[in-house]
């Protein structure tokens, strides 16, 4: 991924999104980092032209109004969005979660561990797959 | 008459003399001239007459007396033989009321033609809450059966009522669930229907009580599986920014802590660290029952080597295999969780760098025995039960870092198999952990 690509957060957690940011940062990833609030947001801030079309969404999948697997169905079908990867970063390690998700293509699924080392050992090894991958452009 | 002489009859006379009474009798005996030729009488003792006549008379006597003691024997055998059947039929009048009265299921008595009840015992009429009279002589039909004229189940709709939930209609109009059972029975040339009802209101008001307990425990065992949901979601985000934050404190102001600081921020994120094993432990427990697995053909071999090198046990410790381990029909991921709960807590609580642990496994009966054997601590017998219950640990966490959960869902995941497990112990000695997995019948079949 290319350092000028931006990222979309969908993350309702402060907290979750200051590690996210954080997690970022030391790992020395420099891409621009846009952050909302939950899946109805994350619509407006896509369909709105003047943002820049994300190389990758991060998604947490409890959030209020619209949460994560509602959104991954709704891009999924967008001729506009669906071949942005998605990567669902969340707590929850229900089975019915991880099914539904990757039968919406999801890219792939993280969960966040209550630890902040361990957190940032996810996000470098999200990183370091999404660095090799190669994106449509 | 004597050789052509004609004797004339003459009135025998009776003379009593010193000798005796005499019976004599005298006629003349004459020619055939009429002339009177001479006498001819006849004496004879009275003594020797009566006695003859007496002999005669005790005959007749005995002869009467003797038919009427056999007269009287017959007539009082024939009585007695009446007398006897009567017995016998008010016996058996009795034998069948005292059955009708007494038998603890209503009976009746229906005639077939008519669906006019004949007979009815008193548990009958107590269901109906009716007296006898007022029963007797009515239909059956609309009064303690529901269908309508015409429409009788037996009679008119063939049906076969064997062990039926059906309603009784009391004198009330209120319907009584019963279960009914109708014979129907041909009794000297009239067609009868014999009904036996059994109350079920009891059992009914309990089969509501029991559906509502599992309605209710349907409704509980939702909630705790939403409250499980709950658990992990909510709980898990703000423990996890807990400890984000206190790390972040730590790193971004480290110039700031001194080495109390630095421990206390150390302890403030190990708990985190253990609140989350607890709530992962409750998840985890709770899954067990949720979600089931399709049961497989499982080599105990290979899941007991596999999950062991997962194990990350210390280089010291030693796992070995002692006998050859069968194939099992069970859940593979639950199997492996209840393998993996066992020999991690052998090496976890071993209390020295170097031991053994032992696994093997014996056919006993219906089951295959399976047993992981440590020479750890052992474990003192007071506590065999406790260390199966959620939570519980012997060791203070902060000495091993454990939640107790390992062996509980060890147990839950066992028990809901048909299995079960337990621990043979002794301080100092090591313990043996036991598990039982049922031998399927499919199992028995590849064994062959």
């Amino acid at each position: 991924m290319k350092s000028d690509k931006s990222i979309l957060l969908v993350e309702d957690d402060l907290v979750d999104m200051m590690s996210v940011k954080r997690a970022l940062r030391d790992l020395n990833v420099t891409n621009p980092l846009y952050h909302v609030n939950n899946g109805e947001e994350a619509l407006e801030w896509l369909n709105d032209p003047a943002n820049p079309k994300p190389s990758i969404i991060l998604l947490d999948l409890n959030m209020p109004r619209m949460n994560g697997i509602e959104l991954l169905a709704i891009l999924k079908k967008s001729e506009n969005f669906r071949r942005i990867p998605v990567i669902v970063l969340t707590t929850s390690r229900g089975e019915l979660d991880k099914v539904q998700s990757f039968d919406l293509g999801a890219a792939g699924y993280m969960i966040k561990p209550v630890d902040f080392l361990q957190f940032v050992e996810v996000m470098r090894t999200s990183r370091i797959y999404w660095t090799l991958s190669e994106l449509p452009e | 008459m004597l050789n052509g002489f004609y004797l004339p009859t003459a009135e025998p006379d009776l003379t009593t003399d010193a000798w005796g009474t005499v019976f004599s009798s005298y006629a003349p005996v004459s020619n055939s001239r009429g002339e009177t030729v001479g006498i001819v009488g006849v004496d004879l003792d009275a003594g020797q007459l009566s006695s003859r006549i007496m002999t005669l008379k005790i005959l007749y006597l005995l002869v009467l007396i003797l038919t009427f003691v056999l007269a009287l024997a017959a007539a009082s055998l024939a009585a007695f033989s009446r007398d006897q059947s009567f017995r016998k039929v008010r016996e058996n009048e009795e034998y069948l009321k005292t059955i009708m009265q007494s038998i603890q299921t209503g009976v009746l008595i229906i005639e077939a033609e008519t669906h006019v009840i004949t007979d009815i015992n008193p548990k009958a009429l107590e269901l109906i809450g009716a007296s006898r009279d007022e029963v007797i002589g009515r239909p059956c039909h609309r009064f303690v059966c529901p269908a309508e004229a015409g429409r009788c189940p037996i009679t008119d709709l063939n049906q076969k009522i064997d062990n039926a939930e059906r309603v009784l209609i009391d004198i009330y109009g209120q319907k009584i669930p019963i279960i009914e059972n109708v014979k129907n029975v041909t009794l000297q040339g009239k067609r009868l229907l014999i009904e036996s009802l059994v109350d079920i209101r009891e059992r009914k008001k309990m089969e509501e009580q029991n559906a509502q307990l599992i309605r209710d425990l349907e409704i509980a065992n939702t909630e705790l599986q939403d409250f499980a949901y709950i658990v992990s979601h909510d709980l898990k985000a703000p423990l996890r920014a807990i400890g984000s934050l206190s790390q972040w404190l730590y790193s971004d102001y480290r110039d700031k802590f001194d080495d109390e600081g630095k421990s206390q921020i150390d302890l403030l994120v190990n708990r985190v660290n253990r609140m989350q094993n607890l709530i992962e432990g409750i998840l985890e427990y709770s899954r067990v029952g949720r979600v089931r697995e399709q049961k497989d053909h499982v080599s105990l071999d290979r899941l007991v080597r596999e999950t062991s090198d997962n194990l990350s046990i210390p280089p010291g410790i030693s796992v070995t295999i002692d006998t050859p381990l069968p194939e099992v029909f069970y859940e593979e991921t639950r199997l492996g969780q209840v393998i993996a709960n066992l020999v991690g807590n052998a090496a976890k609580y071993m209390g020295k760098p170097a031991g053994e642990i032992h696994i093997a496994c014996v056919r006993e009966g219906e089951f295959w025995k399976l047993s992981v054997k440590d020479n750890g601590p052992g474990i003192d017998s007071r506590h065999f039960d406790k260390i199966f219950h959620v939570f519980q640990t012997l060791q203070p966490r902060d000495k091993i870092e454990s939640t107790g959960i390992e062996l509980s869902i060890a147990k839950k995941i066992v028990e809901m198999n048909g299995g079960r497990i337990w621990v043979e112990s002794e301080p100092g000695k090591g313990s043996i952990f036991y598990v039982t997995l049922p031998i399927s019948p499919q199992e028995e079949e590849v064994q062959k």
